[in-house]
């Protein structure tokens, strides 16, 4: 098992082009304990200094931190530092997963889970997006191993391009397109596996930047990251990322999961007064020596 | 026995004709009265057809002063709607009622059992009551109120229902209100009125009283608070002026004694909700929910939805009480009808007792089949209740899906109706059509038949619920249920239930208690308001001084003297046009010649209500921002506004003359000064009253100095500057200071003398001197201003006004240079016009700023990149 210590600086600043009398914010880059990670240390640090704040769970059980602030700015930074440790994840075989069908008929009990099968705000689907998933779920296929073989299809199948997609694209166009950014693909891989019935959520977090061979590693380079996450009956739920064809590790970092973006969505918030305002963000993931 | 001749035929009921095939409210199978109804049908025959009619004119009369409308507030182009009442009332017998009320209140108990399990742990989804569409299809389902705390489980605290008759006689639920049930403020207001004209009939009859409901619905609301219990601050919350239900919002905040608010006077601020005030940020206990929809808070509800930022979390922390509970509205959908039965069984292991309409949801497959198989007999309804605000546009879930407001249009064929089930079997519910009981209504002195059904009310207290005796009956010629707008095209009437012994005497007054007494000491007022009120003090006063003006012209018109001869009147032309109300052409002689002659334009353009210098427009502003500040004057005040617009809705454009207009002018300036009379004798010296005044007393100071500046500082060719007589006697009459003048100086006048007593003296009511002088004690009344060393700008400013003004010289400024000029006029009323936009800007920067339009932010994925 490797333990990996990073250090995670996630940094937004927001330029109003005006004075903003008041802003209202939701954050979300606290990460969420889970069984394969240990937060030392989380810390936000927000300039102006806000008058309110609070930290408490959302729905699906992630924590979540709001806080508005009440004198007039024109511009507003918050720095989120975490300090996680993440375990290597010790996947069971996948093949000994049960069968897909049996999965997607044994939830109608499970009121959480139904619900992941559901549409939501950024995932649709449709019988040829269905029909791309049958190809990888045939009859009887352990659900996990399915999953695993849908994940390679959709990393060797669609083409990254950053430019090709906005947060708004549906995912029946990244799928006509075959191209977009890790929050496409974890969207249309949903998309594939709640065609079938399967609960499926959108996980967000971060991904360690393995430096080329003998070149340092790009400070900044880093970014948000997105993969998916489907229930397995007993065997729980497993994680897949499709953008790199990979099962999630200690290369991985988890924020906290939902339906889709519009769940996760780092930062989101209101504010009175302001122009045009322009948005930076900056993410360090540091393995710590 | 009376009551024997009056059976059948021979009573006051003897000409009505009954439909059949439905039952008849007042009338039994053997053509006979119904019991319940003799002693009122006793009445009516005593008052006889022209007793009735008079009664119901006067109740029309009473209506239309106190402006009963729906919508049509903020929009001057729609002409405000009235309510029909009728002056007949639907009557239930106590017995009968007390069936309906248990039925209903095992409903409103039930309704709120559901909210909680829908809310929380989705018990009805895990156990297979309900399947998972009808919760997660829902458009108004929203994450973020999953488990919010509400008090002692209750997120229902205000139930509506609506309920008819069928053949049978026997009751039906149509449908649930349970977001922010609206129609007992007008329930109120209708018994008002219909007790007025039936005081005497009432009480003989045994009318169960309506204001012990109310009292209860207040006393609710004070037990809800957390905190300061013994002191809460209560706040009616309305989606605005524009909204449907503001007349019965404003109405109600002021029955129940409470601060009327909209979103923008509400703002979270270190864990409370605060009202902002001219005092500054007070805590809220308790909110009275009264917008529709599911808009609460935009930064957990995201999508540009109205409300107040950070309120979820601020409920989450139980430092304030919102009802409904937010997410309530769920339960109102038509899907939900289809299960009640079900629900109860499950719920409370027992049968509804009162019955709903029977309903089948297309997502079930017998019930689809059902539907499909009695298509022709079904009204087709979308399975869930979408409220849309204006503005918003709702998140993916909702878009694309029908809501309750689609109509089907009657010329869908049968195969379409199909089609459209069969597309979206989800979306659908068919329900059974009832045909509704009938009932007598008076119309142009007759008896005619309507169908009827009535929107009834229950409030939670304590542990329990409080039915309103009574509600909302509305009646309409149609005998299968409407889904029209609830107070559009149908007629209401009072609903009385009967009791069988002598009511209690209680008054509709809201009691004197410690609660009232409370509420007043607490009577901070929220900014917004502030505002408001100080421009309908701006707008009364131009709308006085330009019918002033305008009366001055057109009686120089119409007098018998030769107009062409006036010397006074191209001055006041000049005015006219300066002021706005006409083309500015009519000002200059040459350009004057190519227009139509002034008397037959300036009739028209006096009241067209396009034009924004139109005395017309003047008005509709008085209306439009006297009806946002409704609830803070008294209904005297407000039938004098209401009789300002009605006098104009008397006269069309075409067949309008300058005596028309001279007649408007007159009855307008009579009506301003009714109004000021009401105001100065019955409003309370707060905050209100000083807001009110300090825009008076500048739009005042602002109009003297304009009459003075549109006719004295123009370029005029008066012999060696010497200002005319008839001029001077213009001005004062235009300023309304004619009497005193006369009172001092006869009929000499003199420039210096009439400047004087404009602009200096301090003791005429009407000089900018006292306007001034009134303007800077308002000031210097005004929150916060003692506390401070040095004046606030407006203070300093409003003080170097008045002092310029006492310092001034009547001879010195009467005096002309050589070139006819008025120079230190001329200064002295560009200084005092010059200061008091500068004195309006400090006091908005003091006391009015608003926060703007709420601008999301949402992160875009432009940070969304790897490096595989």
């Amino acid at each position: 098992m490797t333990n990996v210590l990073y250090e995670v600086t996630h940094t937004t600043e927001y330029n109003y082009g005006d004075t903003v009398p008041e802003c209202f914010n939701i954050v979300r880059l606290n990460p969420r304990p889970i069984f394969d990670q240990v937060c030392q240390e989380h810390r936000l640090e927000i300039n102006p200094e806000p008058t309110d704040y609070v930290c408490r769970e959302d729905f699906f059980g992630n924590l979540i931190e709001q806080f508005s602030v009440h004198i007039p700015h024109t511009s507003l930074s918050v720095k989120a530092v975490n300090r996680i440790i993440v375990t290597d994840r010790d996947y069971p075989d996948l093949g000994s997963t049960p069968a897909w069908e049996s999965v997607a008929e044994s939830i109608g009990k499970d009121v959480l889970a139904a619900y992941l099968t559901r549409p939501s705000p950024h995932v649709r689907h449709n019988a040829a997006i269905n029909s791309y998933a049958r190809e990888s779920f045939t009859t009887g296929r352990p659900v996990a191993e399915a999953t695993r073989d849908l994940t390679r299809r959709i990393f060797e199948d669609f083409e990254f391009d950053s430019g090709a997609t906005t947060i708004s694209t549906p995912v029946e166009e990244v799928f006509k397109n075959r191209s977009g950014v890790c929050q496409d693909f974890a969207h249309f891989q949903i998309a594939c596996l709640r065609s079938l019935g399967l609960p499926a959520r959108y996980v967000s977090g971060y991904l360690r930047t393995l430096p080329p061979p003998g070149k340092p590693r790009l400070v900044g380079a880093d970014a948000s990251h997105a993969w998916v996450s489907v229930f397995c009956g007993d065997a729980g739920w497993f994680d897949f990322d499709p953008t790199n064809n990979v099962m999630p590790g200690s290369d991985h970092i988890t924020i906290g999961w939902g339906r889709d973006y519009s769940d996760v969505c780092p930062i989101q918030g209101v504010f009175t007064g302001g122009g045009e305002t322009v948005m930076k963000v900056a993410v360090d993931v540091l393995p710590v020596e | 026995m009376a009551s024997m001749e009056l059976d059948g035929a021979n009573g006051f009921f003897g000409e009505y004709r009954s439909p059949v095939g439905v039952f008849n409210e007042i009338i039994d199978e053997a053509g006979g009265v119904r019991p319940h109804w003799k002693p009122l049908a006793d009445e009516l025959q005593e008052i006889g057809p022209e007793g009735l009619e008079r009664r119901w004119k006067q109740m029309r009369r009473r209506l239309h002063q106190n402006g009963i409308g729906y919508s049509a507030y903020g929009d001057a182009s729609v002409r405000e709607r009235h309510l029909q009442l009728d002056p007949l009332p639907h009557l239930i017998p106590d017995s009968q009622w007390r069936e309906v009320e248990v039925g209903l209140k095992q409903r409103a108990e039930l309704l709120n059992l559901i909210l909680a399990d829908l809310h929380g742990p989705r018990k009805l989804l895990s156990d297979g009551v309900l399947p998972h569409d009808v919760l997660f299809d829902h458009p108004h389902y929203e994450l973020p109120y999953h488990n919010l705390p509400t008090p002692g489980g209750k997120h229902l605290h205000f139930y509506a229902a609506e309920i008819a008759r069928s053949p049978q006689g026997g009751w039906w639920l149509l449908s649930d209100r349970t977001d922010s049930p609206s129609g007992n403020g007008f329930a109120l207001e209708n018994r008002i009125v219909e007790s007025r004209a039936f005081r005497s009939e009432m009480r003989r009859c045994n009318v169960r009283r309506l204001a012990p409901h109310y009292k209860a619905l207040r006393d609710h609301l004070v037990s809800l608070a957390k905190n300061n219990k013994d002191n809460p601050h209560i706040v009616v919350l309305s989606a605005g002026v524009g909204s449907a239900s503001y007349f019965e919002d404003s109405f109600l905040a002021k029955y129940l004694g409470f601060t009327l608010v909209e979103n923008n006077d509400l703002v979270v601020r270190s864990g409370s909700v605060m009202l902002k005030t001219l005092a500054g940020l007070v805590p809220i206990d308790v909110i009275m929910r009264r917008q529709q929809g599911n808009t609460l808070d935009p930064l957990e509800l995201g999508g540009g939805a109205p409300g107040i930022p950070g309120i979820l979390q601020v409920i989450r922390d139980e430092k304030v009480v919102v009802v409904n509970a937010p997410g309530s509205g769920l339960v109102e959908s038509p899907v939900f009808m289809a299960f009640m039965p079900r629900i109860c069984n499950a719920m409370l292991g027992a049968d509804l007792m009162l019955p709903g309409v029977a309903t089948w949801w297309g997502g079930e497959a017998t019930s689809l089949e059902l539907m499909l198989d009695r298509i022709d007999d079904i009204r087709l309804l979308p399975a869930f209740r979408q409220r849309t605000v204006v503005g918003w546009r709702r998140k993916a879930q909702g878009a694309g899906k029908p809501n309750l407001k689609t109509v089907l249009p009657d010329s869908m064929t049968r195969e379409q109706r199909i089609e459209l089930i069969r597309s979206n079997p989800k979306s659908w519910v068919g329900r059974e059509m009832i045909e509704r009981s009938s009932t007598a209504v008076w119309e142009n002195g007759q008896l005619k038949s309507g169908f009827l059904s009535t929107r009834v009310f229950l409030t939670a207290s304590g542990d329990s619920w409080h039915s309103l005796p009574g509600g909302l009956t509305r009646v309409s010629s149609s005998k299968f249920e409407r889904f029209t707008n609830p107070f559009g095209d149908a007629g209401a009437k009072d609903t009385w239930v009967l009791a069988d012994k002598p009511v209690e005497p209680s008054t509709l007054l809201p009691a004197n208690d410690n609660l009232l007494a409370t509420s007043r000491s607490k009577g901070a007022l929220p900014s917004r308001v502030a505002d408001n009120l100080c421009w309908l003090g701006r707008y009364l006063e131009r709308a006085d001084a330009s019918a002033r003006l305008l009366r001055a012209v057109i009686s120089r018109m119409t007098d018998e003297s030769n107009p062409d001869e006036s010397v006074e009147l191209p001055i006041l032309i000049r005015a006219l046009a300066l002021d706005g109300q006409i083309r500015s052409d009519y000002a200059v002689g040459e350009l004057a010649k190519g227009l139509p002659p002034l008397d037959v334009s300036l009739a028209a353009s006096a009241i067209d209500r396009t034009d924004s210098g139109s005395l017309r427009s003047h008005v509709e502003l008085v209306v439009s921002v006297g009806s946002r500040v409704r609830d803070r004057l008294s209904n005297d005040a407000w039938r004098v506004v209401q009789a300002m617009r009605a006098n104009f809705e008397n006269v069309e454009i075409e067949n309008c003359d300058l005596a028309d207009v001279l007649e408007l002018a007159d009855r307008l300036i009579v009506n301003l000064a009714a109004f000021s009379g009401l105001v100065n004798e019955t409003m309370t010296r707060t905050d209100a009253f000083r807001f009110l005044n300090i825009g008076r007393r500048m739009e005042h100071s602002l109009q003297i100095s304009l009459l003075i500046k549109h006719t004295l500082l123009q370029a005029n060719n008066w012999t060696a500057g010497k200002v005319p007589g008839p001029v001077l006697e213009a001005i004062l009459e235009i300023a309304d200071s004619s009497l005193t003048y006369r009172s001092r100086y006869f009929a000499n006048l003199q420039l210096h003398a009439v400047l004087d007593l404009l602009l200096i003296d301090e003791m005429n009511p009407r000089s900018l001197a006292m306007q001034l002088a009134m303007l800077n004690t308002n000031l210097n009344a005004l929150p916060g201003n003692s506390a401070q060393a040095e004046l606030a700008d407006d203070c300093r400013l409003a003080k170097e006004a008045i002092e310029s003004i006492r310092h001034a010289d009547a001879i010195a400024l009467s005096l002309p240079n050589e070139h006819g000029q008025r120079p230190a006029l001329d200064a002295l009323i560009s200084k005092i016009e010059s200061h008091l936009p500068k004195i309006s800007t400090s006091i908005s920067n003091r006391f009015l700023v608003h926060s703007g339009p709420v601008n999301q932010l949402i992160a875009v994925d432009s940070e969304y990149t790897t490096d595989d």
